[in-house]
């Protein structure tokens, strides 16, 4: 077992790689985790984000050690760690209840990994006590456990998960028990944190928000697999399909339909020639357009036009919300298609029934390949 | 490194933040008046008449009834009897009854069943059937012996019953259901997340049982110990039946006090004391017996 340095002066050397080689796992007939494949460089801070179910948790225990892949292999720093036990991992893992222990005081608590790897009592408890104070909590050692409030806990179980100087740091939802404040103060800390310690973080959230503000990288699962990665500007500005376009934020998406010769056909228009090569197969397509990419300008009374590489559409306002700087607006297509934009709060009608036109530029939109 | 958190975190108080319990009004507990009334009166009505006559037999106010019951030779080797008894029963009933339950929690879902409802059979026979049937098993030629002898493993029966480990035997078996349901409950209620985080940490399987699994449900095993503890003190036919004459409690004291020479004043002091020792124990024990056997309310 590779033994963790004691002091912090070389952060980065104690970062270590993750790799996940053709992981699959099932419960019984389920697969849970269906040939994944995943690199974590060191030092990297990567967030599993994915709807319930989508195998965000059962990927993060086959890090950390408490599950075994079915098919497949993790690695870190290229070694093979497949069939290392948890507790030789050296891994720090984070769980949304806490998890801490009940008969122990926090002190104890955080003292316990200390403990197991024999280190000694003097030095034991000074590093308790700058564990503590990295989550300020100094002098906490002798509170119990249970007179602390949830985001003291979590503080606990973070401090006990980074005192030993762990090469990677895991976390399942970690703040998902926490009120919303707290979330983001805390979302903060364990920023700050990651850049002081230098450590490897793999994060699992089911809020696209706190994703794409924390992370590095953002690995968007679905159904055991991995629907895109990239980094928050990537995956949030150019999803790759509809679900994580849907999954990591508000959209408007019309249907289109590309033409042989470069040709883009919006429903009720004539076709015009698009200006951005697609890579994409004849056929239909949906354009997508984050909120703050639509200009929303009051009605002009004129019918829908295509010119150029810009769209100008009346739609219906369906629900509008005032939200300080912008005002969000759900809005309605004469087709169909519902979607979202957002606005600066000014001369927009914004009430439901009301109509307003938008202007889409062709240049700033994502094109989605049509599931079949 | 006064930061970030201390100035955002809502909740960072100066002193240590109490979770408010869960306080529900005392009507909340009319529904259990009629049967607290019962049990009033068939429970503190009749205690409290022998408690009466300790202070009052046989002419008067007077304290001699716990002179005689505190320093009598006699009255001090039973209550030694009793006290060591319950002692050795409810250490054997604790490594029994944890071994069996930790069992039951790693079984799976038919055998755990099949388990559970063994450990309650005793609930469902008499006490008495069950202490004459260790009578059966026990004796010179009973049914352990007489297989011993076929097998050759001795030549003569061995003295099983009128002994202490017959007693042990007898009364581990009917108190046992008292230590595996707390100790069971109290795991059944260990996170399992608690096992992982424990084993992230760098503790073996070994050590995760040792120093988390077994602390974390110690509460339902003090429960269950104090719970056989006291229902040992007042155990009577079982040793009576099994066991040899160093081990006969202080019920059989009490009993004899009673119908033998009709001294109602030494018998109600000597109960008196049992129930005093009794009740200690159950407040000594209390947080452990809330916890183990409702569970640990937040
Ligand atoms: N021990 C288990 N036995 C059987 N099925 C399981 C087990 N653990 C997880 N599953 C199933 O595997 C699937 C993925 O579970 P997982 O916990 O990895 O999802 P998740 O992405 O973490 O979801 P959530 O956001 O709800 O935490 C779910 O359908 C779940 O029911
Ligand atoms: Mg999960």
């Amino acid at each position: 077992m590779v033994q963790p340095e004691r002091t912090a002066e070389t952060p980065t050397t104690r970062a270590v790689g993750v790799s996940l080689r053709s992981v699959s796992k099932s419960y019984g007939a389920t697969a849970v985790v269906r040939d994944l494949d995943l690199e974590v460089a060191p030092g990297e801070f990567v967030s599993m984000l994915g709807p319930s179910g989508s195998g965000k948790t059962t990927t993060l225990k086959m890090i950390a050690g408490f599950e075994q892949p079915g098919a497949g292999s993790v690695h870190f720093d290229g070694r093979d760690v497949t069939d290392l036990p948890p507790e030789r991992r050296d891994v720090g893992v984070v769980f949304q209840n806490y998890s801490l222990f009940p008969h122990l005081d926090v002190g104890a608590n955080v003292a316990f990994p200390l403990r197991m790897r024999r280190v000694p009592g003097q030095e034991r408890a000074e590093r308790v006590q700058r564990a503590l104070e990295m989550v300020d909590l100094g002098g906490y050692e002798r509170r119990r456990v249970a007179q602390l409030s949830g985001g003291q806990q979590q503080r606990v179980a973070i401090a006990r998960a980074i005192v030993f100087e762990p090469r990677l740091l895991l976390m399942d939802e970690p703040l998902g028990a926490l009120d919303r404040r707290l979330r983001e103060a805390m979302q903060l800390e364990i920023k700050s944190l990651h850049e002081r310690l230098g450590v490897t973080v793999v994060y699992v959230t089911h809020d696209q928000e706190e994703a794409l503000t924390m992370s590095d990288r953002v690995v968007l699962f679905r159904d055991g697999a991995i629907e895109q990665h990239g980094s928050p500007r990537e995956v949030y500005e150019r999803p790759s399909t509809a679900f994580a376009a849907d999954f990591l934020g508000d959209s408007l998406s019309i249907s289109a339909r590309l033409l042989p010769g470069g040709l883009l056909e919006v429903p009720g228009l004539p076709a015009q020639r698009f200006p951005l090569g697609t890579g994409m197969p004849v056929g239909p397509v949906r354009l997508m357009w984050r909120p703050h990419a639509v200009e929303v300008t009051a009605p002009s009374g004129l019918p829908a036009e295509f010119s150029a590489d810009r769209l100008r559409i009346p739609v219906e306002v369906l629900a509008g919300g005032y939200a300080g700087d912008v005002t969000r607006l759900r809005v309605r297509f004469a087709w169909g298609d519902e979607g979202v934009v957002a606005t600066p709060s000014r001369g927009i009608d914004h009430r439901r029934g009301s109509s307003v036109d938008l202007h889409l530029s062709l240049a700033s939109a994502v094109l989605l390949p049509v599931q079949s | 490194m006064a930061g970030v958190l201390t100035t955002l975190d809502p909740t960072v108080p100066g002193a240590a933040v109490r979770r408010p319990g869960h306080r529900r009004g005392l009507g909340g507990a009319l529904p259990a008046v009629p049967l607290l009334v019962v049990l009033g009166l068939l429970f503190v009505v009749p205690v409290a008449v022998v408690v009466g006559r300790s202070f009052t037999y046989p002419d008067g106010a007077t304290l001699a009834n716990y002179r005689t019951a505190l320093t009598d030779p006699v009255a001090r080797q039973f209550a030694w009897n009793t006290v060591r008894t319950a002692l050795v029963v409810s250490v054997a009933s604790c490594l029994l009854g944890y071994t069996y339950a930790y069992a039951m929690y790693r079984a799976g879902r038919t055998v755990r069943v099949l388990l559970l409802f063994c450990a309650l059979l005793p609930f469902w026979t008499s006490l008495l059937v069950r202490s004459y049937a260790w009578t059966v098993l026990l004796r010179d030629r009973g049914v352990l012996n007489e297989l011993l002898l076929q097998l050759g493993v001795i030549d003569a029966p061995l003295p099983l019953l009128r002994t202490s480990l017959a007693v042990t035997l007898g009364m581990t078996q009917i108190l046992l259901p008292f230590v595996i349901l707390p100790v069971y409950a109290a795991m059944t209620r260990f996170p399992p997340d608690l096992a992982l985080a424990a084993r992230s940490l760098g503790a073996s399987r070994r050590r995760v049982f040792w120093e988390v699994f077994l602390p974390a449900t110690m509460p339902g095993l003090v429960a269950g110990a104090v719970l056989a503890f006291i229902l040992a003190v007042g155990y009577y036919i079982t040793p009576v039946l099994l066991g040899g004459p160093g081990d006969q409690p202080i019920a059989v004291l009490i009993e004899n006090a009673v119908q033998q020479r009709g001294d109602w004043g030494t018998a109600g002091a000597l109960s008196t004391l049992v129930v005093v020792l009794v009740l200690a124990l159950l407040a000594l024990g209390w947080r452990f017996l809330a916890k183990g056997l409702l569970g640990a309310r937040r």
